[in-house]
């Protein structure tokens, strides 16, 4: 387990800063402004959790810009350089993911459209939205280690360089559809679902770690 | 522990049709400095971006510290330190940033000696990295490399930029730096003067290849150019002298030998008729090998291009 490079995190969480900002502002002004009763499958969300995501990859995955290759030749073995990548990911996500979750939990949402915009929803909706924001959480520990995977796969020197996305988008369509499906099934069917996007999460993590120790800083 | 802080065996390396590295043999001793000379495109960055972990070899092996250059140990890689060509932090990073950086990786980070450097350069520690000038960054990115006290350091033209007092006073550090730790440093130019400044050894590489390598002192003083005619049978050159390179130019074989403790005519003698001996300088020897054509003039011991 290495210890935590403050050092490395620092420039890390500054190098998703963009990612960061689009995600708390995007989950923050849909929280604020969405007029209907917030449900998980509202598709705006969705958007700017993958948007965020996608960014977060282009922005760590950037393997042939100088400023990647600075960072891997500072002595960082592969292995510290993956967690503290992870690590500022996971900062980011929880910056925008708390920032859109106490819209939310703080009554903040529910004040503005009963007070303000006088919807008829709220405040008596209001509970029924309390655990919408864990749903977004869980489409970040999905699609967190599936974009960095992405880039990691693409960036192996011997192997093609697209197959990853291709991966990537396919097993991301196959739990889509599952999760659609666990909605009309209950049941095994229900903890299989739930199991096998475990094992996906983790076998992309587990995945992108091994993967990681072989790519090429190409600048 | 070994003798060689840098080993390097058949080492090859191709993007795509190219080979930038091509059975490239090179040992480099442990407390010396060693200039890598080649021209643009010989492989130079190629060879410091493998021994540094950046990319891996397509054929043969290298050894940085006895370590595989792919998968190096935390502990190994903590003690290498690098200044490469396009390899620069992202323009809003702060030498105190980057400062923290480096320090997370490197155990023997001296952070008073970095700002030492700074302050010797006049940087601010909380200026933009993207605000500096050329100079003022390569002198940050080698100080920092420095201020790890390294057991090897690879600087890619690091003096690409500084004025001449700063060039001058890098190298110096280098030098003190290589003296006081016992370390190794691979440097990497273009600018000759720079190499009889710092140099213990010289190699050249061109396409990919390793042509010669030689102590500095060896170049200065034993390093002869030999012309083999195509048309005479090939002389042995072992008994007169070492081989350290050669080139295939039309019909005439380029040998650079060094020779063992005889003279010119002695060297001359024993190689036979219709074979040329001629004196090269450094510079002489690295346009020879640049320009892929001899060097020419008289063989009393004056060379011209």
């Amino acid at each position: 387990m290495t210890p935590v490079r403050w050092g490395l995190l620092k420039v890390l969480w500054r190098q998703a800063m963009p990612a960061t900002a689009i995600g708390a502002l995007g989950l923050a002004l849909f929280s604020l402004a969405w007029p209907d009763v917030m449900t998980p499958r509202d598709p705006w969300p969705g958007l700017i959790v993958l948007a965020q995501c996608l960014l977060l990859g282009v922005l760590f995955g950037r393997c042939e810009s100088p400023s990647f290759a600075y960072v891997y030749s500072r002595g960082y073995s592969r292995d510290a350089l993956w967690g503290h990548m992870m690590l500022a990911s996971a900062l980011s996500v929880l910056t925008a993911w708390l920032v859109a979750g106490l819209v939310v939990w703080t009554h903040l949402r529910s004040l503005l459209h009963d007070r303000l915009l006088h919807s008829p929803y709220f405040p008596i909706m209001a509970p029924r939205e309390t655990w919408v924001p864990l749903v977004w959480l869980g489409l970040y520990l999905l699609l967190v280690p599936a974009c960095h995977y992405a880039w990691i796969r693409r960036a192996q020197p011997t192997k093609g360089g697209q197959g990853g996305n291709f991966v990537v988008v396919g097993l991301l369509a196959a739990l889509l559809v599952g999760f659609d499906m666990v909605r009309y099934l209950d049941g095994w069917f229900a903890w299989l679902a739930g199991a096998s996007y475990v094992a996906v999460v983790a076998c992309l993590v587990l995945g992108g770690r091994v993967l990681h120790r072989s790519l090429e800083a190409r600048a | 522990m070994s003798d060689h802080a840098v080993q390097t065996t058949e080492l090859g390396r191709d993007f795509g049709e190219v080979k930038a590295l091509d059975g490239l043999s090179l040992a480099v001793p442990r407390g010396t400095i060693l200039t890598l000379l080649g021209p643009n495109g010989a492989g130079k960055t190629t060879l410091l971006r493998i021994l540094m972990g950046l990319i891996e070899p397509t054929r043969g092996q290298a050894f940085v510290l006895t370590a595989p250059s792919r998968a190096q140990p935390a502990g190994v890689a903590g003690c290498i330190a690098y200044v490469g060509d396009r390899c620069e932090p992202a323009n809003w990073a702060s030498p105190t940033m980057l400062e923290d950086l480096q320090a997370g990786a490197s155990k023997t980070f001296d952070r008073a000696l970095f700002r030492d450097y700074c302050k010797r350069r006049d940087l601010s520690l909380r200026r933009p990295y993207g605000s500096m000038s050329k100079g003022q960054r390569r002198w940050v990115l080698t100080s920092l490399a420095l201020a790890c006290r390294p057991e090897l350091v690879l600087l890619d033209e690091p003096a690409d930029g500084l004025d001449p007092a700063a060039r001058k006073a890098l190298y110096d550090a280098i030098r003190d730096h290589v003296n006081e730790n016992d370390a190794t440093a691979i440097v990497t130019t273009h600018i000759l003067g720079d190499v009889e400044r710092v140099a213990d050894e010289v190699a050249i590489i061109d396409a990919g290849r390793l042509i010669l390598h030689a102590p500095l002192e060896d170049l200065r003083d034993r390093v002869r150019q030999v012309e083999i005619p195509a048309s005479t049978s090939p002389p042995d050159l072992s008994e007169v002298a070492s081989v350290l390179g050669c080139v295939r130019l039309g019909a005439t074989s380029i040998v650079w030998i060094k020779r063992n403790g005889l003279d010119d005519d002695d060297v001359r003698r024993r190689l036979g008729a219709g074979v040329t001996i001629r004196h090269v300088g450094l510079e002489a020897l690295y346009l020879a090998i640049a320009e892929h054509r001899p060097v020419v003039g008289t063989s009393d011991g004056r060379e011209t291009q």
